[in-house]
């Protein structure tokens, strides 16, 4: 059952109907219940692996606080959790990576590189006294397995998921048709940006990866930037129907993204572009590697290892380690130039918050980010190469000769496309001024409510990309 | 201060009941939208070939059950306008009998016939799940058989049955998905949605339905004639598709239905058909079911192979109507089956039987392709004129020669090719009887009675001309500005009225009409 089926529907609103129903003591158990079930309907193996590693932190947990004031004691308790859970993740996820195939794992868990993160970010805060560990299993079991994000996060964080589900905060969740609708709407918000723009937008994309050599250098960078926007929409979309299905629940899930297209920096990227993960990074690898507080060549190393790790995360590839590496990179030339840089503002008297001078920092990141993504889209360096060549040839005419309209879709299609990528700009530049969108429709009167939320649903269902016919391609973060 | 707390009691519960009403209004919006939505995005096919079977299933007494061999040789038009007998053609492409069972199961929520016909082609095909088909066959074989089977199914209302008939033919659950709620595969479409899409949405029959049949109005030549040698054997054992033929007859007996088997024709023939003909032929024989075996073309002449089909397996429309006639005489045979044309309660057979011969009048008078509109005079029993002049290439043509023959009964068309023309046949059809004037070679005749009137033909190499009543003004062949065609076809109407000519040139795939 994948979030983008009529099955995941169905069960989304029965499971809405059992959770208002149910007594409010029992509302956990209903959601740990529809958890497994969801994650179990992927593959029943992964759930005995799920139950196991839920167990195993959890016991953790229990044992780590009360050796709490023995931090040698803790710190060797946490440091063996930390251990299993990255040697699972290692084992599943890089075993074939690392020995050069060696070895192969048996399968891959969904989510794995989620909820082990998660698990791990859990047992580092019960150590550093954050939190205390969780003593109720079903509490605990949910936080790790919670079916919104179980799959393609955001990864949460302890602090701000377990509060939630202790039975004297589900208690309070009543059926509240305003929640439930903003819910809605940002879930549909969500589909919109997966099944209407992301997996559209990839058939373009694969057409021209599949053979860049058909394609000048102008139409290849067409396709850049279109994969630019399809991992956004893809991942964003997730995160958003996720969000969307927390709030439903009345479980307030983090952000994950905030118009990061709008950046103006790479750093500034990082702080709008999975915000989930590069928080965790941030919170449980850059800071006890030191931070900034070493030295600037240590800074330097611990940001290359972040973003190297980082990198390494999103897949076992190498071009997934040297896209790690090269946003390392652009931070650290970024640290390195600030000082030039201003230097050539006071020179051509620009003031650092001129909208001109935004435009142009927007625009060099963007690209900036454009070009890493294409070593995230390649499937080996052989293509990034071939890819790369092609802008040799720039063959500019083929954006005007109608070469866009064919690259696997036809006329419509492409329009969709563009209309739907205008539509997701002044969404997020919205967003960026504090205006939401939803909320604003969600303040009009019925008659320009409704007709609003039945346009999006029907384009939804009838423009997006779902059901048997297409294979919708599983959302590209399931297997991080 | 109990008198506020009711009030605010009952304005929540007012509040609750109004969002409640929202909510259910809501829905029922979306939901009527999105039926909209699927009747537009749905492919038309299925639509298209059950367009009529609505209106008129309590009246038919007569279903056709098989695969493309039955859809594209009986025509329930044709079977109305020769028998008066009301029947529906429910075969599809590539259908088996397991197809077969459950279209019936489905037909008969709707209406209760006297008589089914099975075509038994395929009946040694031991599988049942159309989307693995025998594990063997390409991914594009199997989506093409999915879709077959789409275009069969799509439009019958999702009933027990058709969620029976789904479960039981398709194995993957996804795919079942597809047949239950088709807007799920259908969606796509909206960027080729046009004008007919909308229209048959709304139930606007924008296209014949032919009540089921698909006659190929096609004329092609050149590909294999050659029959298997007769085997004498059976199948080995009973396969998927002879266990369904068994609930076929089972489901028939407890009906009281009628069941007759056929096996359509086939220019090449293969040891699997033979098979099936005779494990067919050990049924019928112990059930006491007829069985119209055409597969035997020894003692089943009634096809000829190069004439009345358009490729190895399918007859054209000339074939359809030969076997739609053939078949018609048994089926009137049966118990309860009446001639139903004049009865004012089958208004709507008549409609469509005129419609339809209508449709193929205006054909005949302006069909592009000079094979297809010879045979289209020979099914239609049309009276004209057809001339090939001196050193035509036409009259080489072995094809056009056989055409010729079978309009004229005679084979003087292979005179006149080889004295290299020129030929003019007059084709009267007037009394009711067909009169065939032939005339071969140069000549000059100055006075004889056609169609026409009196008569006046000159034929030479490179001239020919028709005048009738003395009117030498008025050539009835165009020797000017038609001077180079190969072929002259003039249809006539049934008092010798010129209805159209057609000027033919087989060589450049040409035609002109006036």
């Amino acid at each position: 059952m994948g979030t983008a089926s009529i099955e995941f529907i169905l069960f989304l609103a029965i499971l809405l109907g059992v959770y208002h129903v149910v007594p409010t003591g029992i509302k956990g158990i209903v959601l740990l219940g529809a958890s497994y079930l969801f994650y179990g309907s992927q593959n029943s193996t992964y759930l005995i692996f799920l139950a196991v590693a839920t167990l195993f932190t959890y016991g953790s947990g229990l044992l780590l606080e009360k050796n709490i004031e023995y931090r040698s004691r803790a710190k060797v308790i946490m440091g063996i959790t930390i251990f299993a859970n990255l040697f699972v993740l290692g084992w599943f996820k890089y075993i074939n990576f690392f020995t050069g195939g060696k070895i192969e794992s048996l399968f891959l868990p969904v989510g794995i590189s989620f909820y082990l993160f998660m698990s791990i970010g859990y047992i580092v805060d019960v150590y550093r006294g954050k939190i205390k560990a969780e003593k109720n299993i079903i509490s605990y079991a949910l936080f790790v397995s919670f079916f919104p994000i179980i799959m393609s996060g955001p990864i949460e964080r302890a602090g701000n998921l377990l509060p939630q589900f202790k039975k004297e905060y589900l208690a309070k969740i009543k059926f509240n048709t305003e929640r439930i609708r903003d819910g809605f709407v940002r879930m549909l918000w969500g589909y919109f940006q997966k099944l209407v723009l992301a997996d559209r937008i990839a058939v373009a994309v694969n057409t021209v990866y599949g053979s860049p050599e058909s394609y000048g250098g102008a139409m290849v960078f067409v396709a850049s930037l279109l994969y630019t926007f399809q991992i956004y929409c893809d991942f964003a979309g997730y995160s958003n129907v996720a969000i969307g299905i927390g709030e439903i629940f009345g479980i307030k899930i983090i952000e994950n993204f905030r118009a990061p297209y709008l950046a103006t920096s790479i750093a500034d990227f990082w702080r709008r572009w999975h915000i989930s993960l590069s928080s965790w990074f941030r919170d449980y690898l850059y800071i006890p590697l030191g931070g900034n507080r070493k030295g600037t060549i240590k800074k330097y190393v611990n940001v290359m290892i972040v973003f190297l790790l980082s990198g390494l995360w999103h897949g076992a590839g190498w071009n997934f380690i040297l896209w790690g590496g090269l946003h390392g990179l652009y931070q650290v030339i970024g640290v390195l130039v600030e000082k030039i840089r201003r230097k050539v503002y006071r020179l051509l008297n620009v003031r650092e918050d001129a909208f001109s001078l935004k435009g142009v920092k927007v625009s060099i990141t963007f690209l900036c980010v454009n070009f890493a993504w294409m070593l995230f889209r390649i499937t080996d360096m052989e293509l990034f190469l071939r890819v790369i060549k092609r802008f040799k040839d720039i063959q500019i005419w083929q954006l005007f000769d109608g070469t866009i309209y064919n690259l696997g879709l036809d006329r419509a299609n492409v329009h969709l496309i563009l209309i739907g990528l205008g539509i997701v700009v002044v969404v997020d530049f919205l967003n960026e001024k504090g205006i939401s969108v939803s909320k604003c429709i969600a303040k009009e009167r019925l008659w320009v409510r409704w007709p609003l939320y039945l346009a999006a649903i029907m384009i939804v269902l009838v423009c997006g990309m779902w059901g048997s016919g297409f294979n919708a391609n599983n959302f590209i973060y399931y297997q991080f | 201060m109990k008198d506020k707390m009711k009030k605010n009691t009952k304005n929540k519960i007012v509040r609750k009941l109004y969002s409640g009403i929202k909510i259910v209004i809501f829905f029922c919006i979306l939901f009527l939208m999105v039926e909209i939505a699927t009747k537009v995005v749905q492919r038309k096919e299925s639509v298209k070939k059950y367009s009529d079977f609505w209106e008129l299933s309590e009246q038919i007494d007569v279903l056709f059950f098989g695969s493309s061999h039955m859809l594209n040789g009986i025509n329930p038009l044709e079977l109305y306008a020769e028998y008066g007998i009301t029947s529906y053609n429910m075969a599809k492409h590539g259908g088996m009998i397991t197809e077969s069972y459950w279209m019936l199961m489905n037909a008969l929520d709707y209406c209760q016939p006297k008589c089914v016909v099975v075509d038994l082609w395929a009946l040694d095909r031991d599988y049942q799940y159309i989307d693995l088909m025998d594990g063997n066959r390409t991914q594009e074989e199997l989506d093409n058989s999915i879709s077959l089977f789409h275009d069969n199914i799509d439009s019958w209302p999702l009933t027990k049955t058709k969620i029976e008939a789904i479960n039981d033919l398709i194995s993957d659950y996804e795919i079942k998905k597809e047949f239950v709620w088709d807007f799920s595969i259908y969606h796509d479409r909206w960027s080729s949605v046009n004008a007919r899409d909308f229209k048959m949405a709304v139930g606007e029959k924008s296209e014949r339905s032919y009540l089921g049949a698909t006659p190929m109005y096609i004329f092609e030549s050149g590909f294999p004639i050659s029959q298997t040698q007769k085997i004498d054997e059976p199948l080995a054992y009973d396969t998927v598709c002879v266990k369904y033929l068994y609930k076929i007859m089972e489901e028939c007996e407890k009906r009281g239905i009628e069941i007759i088997f056929t096996f359509m024709p086939m220019a090449e023939s293969y040891a699997q058909d033979w098979l099936a003909v005779n494990t067919g032929e050990r049924i019928a024989g112990e059930h006491d079911i007829l069985f119209l075996n055409l597969l035997d073309h020894n003692s089943q002449n009634i096809i000829d192979y190069e004439l009345d089909m358009f490729d190895e397996g399918h007859a054209n429309t000339s074939g359809m109507r030969k076997l739609t006639s053939y078949v018609g005489q048994y089926l009137r045979k049966v118990d309860g089956i009446v001639d139903h044309r004049g009865d004012k309660e089958y208004q709507t057979w008549e409609n469509l039987v005129s419609q339809w011969q209508g449709e193929e009048i205006q054909r005949l008078l302006g069909e592009p392709d000079l094979y297809l509109e010879l045979n289209m005079i020979y099914d239609l029993n049309a009276s004209g004129i057809i001339f090939m002049p001196g050193n035509s290439s036409s009259l080489q043509d072995n094809i056009i020669q056989k055409l010729i023959m079978r309009l004229a009964g005679s084979d003087a068309v292979l005179r006149a090719a080889e004295q290299d023309g020129p030929y003019l046949m007059i084709r009267d059809g007037s009394s009711g009887v067909m009169q065939i004037q032939e005339f071969v070679g140069e000549q000059q005749i100055d006075s004889f009675e056609s169609i026409l009137g009196d008569t006046c033909y000159i034929g030479l190499k490179n001239f020919g001309a028709v005048y009738v009543d003395g009117n030498f003004e008025d050539n009835y062949l165009n020797m000017e500005e038609y001077y180079e065609t190969q072929v002259q076809v003039v249809i006539l109407g049934q008092d010798g009225e010129v209805m159209s000519k057609l000027y033919y040139d087989p060589v450049w795939n040409d035609m002109k009409k006036e």
